[in-house]
């Protein structure tokens, strides 16, 4: 691995260093198709309340969290080659009523570099124990956004894992997954009830249509109709929905405290209608108030703490990154 | 070995006192001993054993204090730590590094508890009481008995406090433990008994002893009876003619009255203890007391032993008021000399008169000499002897006291050995050796208090408030002992030896449960030691069968 002993540190090439980052957007389409005309005829839409519902379901949350430890740069021949030290995790609550819990917790690690050709992993010593970084080879041709995509798109396919996996407890619960359902396996949906939640508004889907105001009409516990979404990139169709949280503060726009759900439309329309029903009724228990979080109502209680146990066990950022450091420096022969 | 935890490391940890979270499934409570190994660069490995002195329990991932309604609903996933402060007690070797974080913590059972407490390295050693989970909290008896220190004091509110049956919980102990029990064969005790005629069945077996606290007696190697070799003293009764009879009410078989002569009142210069109570240094009286006392010991030089009367001045004085009243009518002649002011003088009289009411019964000069002996209280003939002073004036109280106190002293001046030892359980060091003032008891007191340990008087004192009495008193005390304390009274200095934890504890201490300190370990611990398997009242008393037959 002789491009390794060539790696630098390049601070100043990462961004969301430990921070949670907005980065929803790189993975919607810029103007997608939308057909408003599928659960209810556009003239007749109004917010929908789903009939009273009884004792709440399971739901399970999934999310995850990742990191940039430090970024680098290797010397592939006359060609700087760009890369960095990521963390990343994934894991699933379980709340059922009296009772919230942490059921799975995944941490990794992956050195990625633009290059070509080579794998395996680098092992960087920090206190008592070894991190191990999965050398990830993304191409040549690669720059500091791809790069840092990388990372993103392990987190996603860590939670898609976390959802497809059978030992995941998914039988009987809702699952809410952390944005959209595009890495989610399409047959996830077959088996229990999956639902994409997408907690900022990038796109505003109904913009220009007449059904927009329905949008802000909302009021907690009111969701719109189904209305279908397809992606460019993707060859599904989507069942989507709008839900609103909370009411927001007087100074806040009225999109906040609004979501927006996404579902496989392969599942079928009275699947789909199921799952909006239950979101409508049930997410806005899980919206903490203004003072809780900087992201309440849209990011929930146990997403939020989820969030934060995730990001523990990423290890300290400030830790983590003079390990690799004082890696660098001695693999690099300057000791 | 049963692990419990480890050694937590975002508290940190310090080569006296350190945090262990405790593992799921475990739990440690107050008062749990612990040990925890911690290796050294050059492989040495460090023991470092402790108290648990705090426990607390929190969740981990809430923010805020209304996240516990959010957990309780399903709603925040929490997760819970539960975590332990401990005490360090003894590091072996003594490398003083602090446990390192995530090293395994272990209950201290067997070999190591006694490791953690000191109790291996005690050669000899007397049972001070259980702990909370039920083992034998041993005392060092070395630091009792004079060798390397002695004395203990036991402090707590009346009622709840149990001090005095903690005190006789330690002294039989050291009279029924076969660890201590062939070597104090001889060892003598003396208690006053202050409050009802409780202490009067001190040898009659407790009928309302339960099964539970007899195992108890048996899990400190402790027969569960009466105490074995006992005598009972009570004031006579003031109108008796010819023999004395106890003036006690509840039980009269096997109570000896006591009562001393007018003859020894005089030559072994009692009279000073009946102006016992404390009295400003600057005050004239004790020079009163003193010229009054030098009269008479001067006039009965020489008087023969086997009267008990005395004669002063050609006088023959048989009883106590005439003896006040010849020092009354020949006052210009007992204060010859002495540069007394009038007014001395007079207030000198008037206390006297005034106790002649107080002690006239116990001073006589109606004694043959074979009752002189009879009626002296000789606390050497008997293991456990038991004073009764609870009915007399506040006077003779502190008279009895003093006289015995100063008598037992001057015995075991006279025998030179510290051996056999010599109890003295005193409640109400407050009243007999109080902070402010002098008096008589009190000096008798502190001299137990200094000189005793090399004499064999060991003075196991207690009192309300140990800040209310004689510093010297209480600091020369090997064993601190504390029941349940007043919350203001358990602030203050004379309690340092409890720390924060234990203080804060003291204010609700049930009876039967206590906290004592002892010079080896750095920590106080909670003792509890078992109902008194002997009677301590009428209605406790079990009776034979012989007795029931008679009874019915």
């Amino acid at each position: 691995m002789a491009l390794l002993t060539t790696l630098r540190l390049h601070p100043w090439a990462s961004t969301w260093e430990g921070q949670p980052g907005a980065s929803d957007e790189d993975e919607e389409d810029e103007r997608p198709y939308v057909d408003p005309a599928v659960e209810v005829p556009p003239q007749d839409w109004r917010p929908l309340r789903p009939p009273a519902a009884g004792e709440p379901p399971a739901f399970m949350f999934v999310d995850g969290v990742r990191r940039i430890d430090v970024g680098v740069v290797a010397q592939d021949g006359d060609r700087p080659a760009w890369g960095l030290f990521g963390s990343y995790g994934a894991g699933a609550v379980v709340c059922r009523p009296g009772r919230a819990q942490v059921v799975r917790e995944h941490v990794r690690r992956s050195l990625v570099l633009a290059a070509v050709g080579y794998e395996g992993e680098v092992n960087v010593p920090a206190g008592s124990v070894v991190l191990a970084y999965r050398v990830e080879s993304v191409g040549e041709d690669k720059g500091q956004n791809d790069v840092r995509r990388e990372v993103q798109q392990r987190m996603r396919m860590l939670e898609a894992e976390l959802v497809a996996s059978g030992d995941a407890p998914t039988q009987d619960a809702v699952v809410v997954v952390d944005g959209p359902i595009t890495f989610l396996p399409r047959d996830a949906g077959r088996r229990a009830l999956v639902a994409g939640l997408i907690k900022t508004h990038h796109r505003y889907y109904l913009e220009g249509t007449p059904l927009a105001p329905w949008m802000t009409a909302l009021a907690p516990g009111e969701r719109t109709p189904i209305f279908v979404v397809r992606p460019k990139a993707s060859p599904d169709d989507r069942f989507s929905w709008y839900v609103r949280l909370a009411e927001p503060p007087p100074f806040h726009h009225s999109l906040v405290g609004i979501v927006r759900l996404e579902t496989w439309a392969q599942a079928g329309l009275e699947r789909a209608r199921a799952l909006a029903d239950l979101t409508a009724a049930f997410l806005p228990r899980f919206a903490p108030p203004m003072a809780w979080d900087d992201r309440a109502p849209n990011n929930l209680y146990p997403v939020t703490a989820l969030e934060q146990r995730l990001r523990h066990g990423l290890g300290d950022y400030q830790w983590v990154r003079r390990s690799i450091e004082s890696f660098i420096y001695r693999l690099g022969g300057l000791s | 070995m049963t692990e419990v935890g480890r050694v937590l490391g975002t508290d940190d940890a310090r080569p006296l006192d350190f945090w262990v979270a405790v593992a799921e499934g475990r739990y440690l409570q107050l008062d749990d001993v612990v040990y925890v190994r911690t290796p050294l660069p050059d492989g040495v490995e460090v023991t470092v054993y402790g108290v648990v002195d705090q426990v607390r329990a929190r969740y981990e991932g809430a923010r805020f204090d209304s996240d516990v309604f959010r957990a309780a609903e399903g709603l925040l996933p929490v997760g819970i730590s539960s975590a332990a402060h401990v005490s360090v007690t003894r590091v072996e070797p003594e490398v003083f590094v602090p446990p390192l974080p995530g090293q395994p913590v272990c209950r201290a059972e067997g070999v190591e508890r006694e490791r953690a407490l000191y109790f291996d390295s005690m050669e000899r050693r007397f049972p001070a009481g259980l702990s909370r989970d039920g083992q034998i909290v041993w005392g060092n008896l070395e630091f009792l008995d004079g060798t390397r220190g002695g004395h203990v004091n036991i402090a707590g509110v009346s009622g709840v406090a149990t001090k005095t049956s903690y005190a006789l919980f330690l002294l039989y102990g050291l009279f029924h433990h076969p660890a201590t029990a062939a070597r104090n064969r001889h060892d003598r005790a003396v208690i006053f008994n202050v409050k009802g005629e409780d202490l009067l069945f001190l040898d009659k077996p407790n009928a309302r002893l339960s099964e539970a606290e007899k195992a108890r007696y048996s899990s400190l190697g402790l027969p569960a009876g009466p105490f074995r070799d006992v005598a009972l003293w009570a004031p006579p009764h003031r109108d008796c003619f010819g023999d004395l009879v106890t003036s006690t009410v509840s039980r009269q078989e096997g109570v000896t009255p006591y009562a001393w002569s007018l003859r020894e009142f005089c030559q072994r210069r009692l009279l000073p203890f009946l102006f016992a109570d404390a009295d400003s240094e600057a005050s004239q009286l004790h020079l009163a007391v003193g010229a009054a006392e030098r009269f008479l010991a001067h006039q009965t030089e020489g008087q023969p032993s086997s009267q008990a009367w005395v004669m002063l001045g050609g006088q023959r004085v048989t009883d106590f008021q005439d003896l006040v009243d010849y020092l009354t009518d020949h006052s210009d002649e007992v204060f010859a000399g002495s540069h007394l002011s009038q007014a001395t003088v007079g207030a000198f009289v008037r206390r006297l008169q005034g106790s002649v009411e107080a002690v006239s019964h116990l001073v006589r000069g109606d004694l043959s000499p074979d009752q002189e002996e009879r009626h002296r209280i000789d606390v050497l003939a008997h293991q456990l002897n038991v004073v009764d002073i609870h009915a007399l004036h506040d006077r003779a109280k502190r008279f009895v006291v003093g006289v015995v106190l100063r008598q037992l002293m001057q015995a075991k001046d006279k025998q030179g050995t510290r051996e056999p030892l010599l109890f003295v359980v005193l409640d109400e060091l407050n009243k007999y050796a109080p902070r402010e003032g002098w008096s008589p008891i009190k000096e008798v007191v502190l001299d137990i208090a200094e000189r005793g340990r090399s004499l064999g008087v060991i003075l196991i004192g207690a009192q309300q408030t140990a800040s209310e009495v004689e510093r010297r008193v209480v600091t020369n005390a090997s064993f601190r002992v504390a029941g349940r304390l007043d919350t203001a009274e358990a602030e203050r200095s004379e309690y340092g030896f409890l720390g924060t934890q234990a203080r804060a504890r003291a204010s609700i201490l049930k009876p039967g449960t206590m906290f004592l300190h002892q010079p080896e370990l750095p920590v106080p611990l909670l003792v509890q030691f078992p109902f008194p398997a002997w009677a301590t009242r009428p209605e406790e008393v079990a009776h034979t069968l012989d007795e029931e037959h008679i009874l019915r």
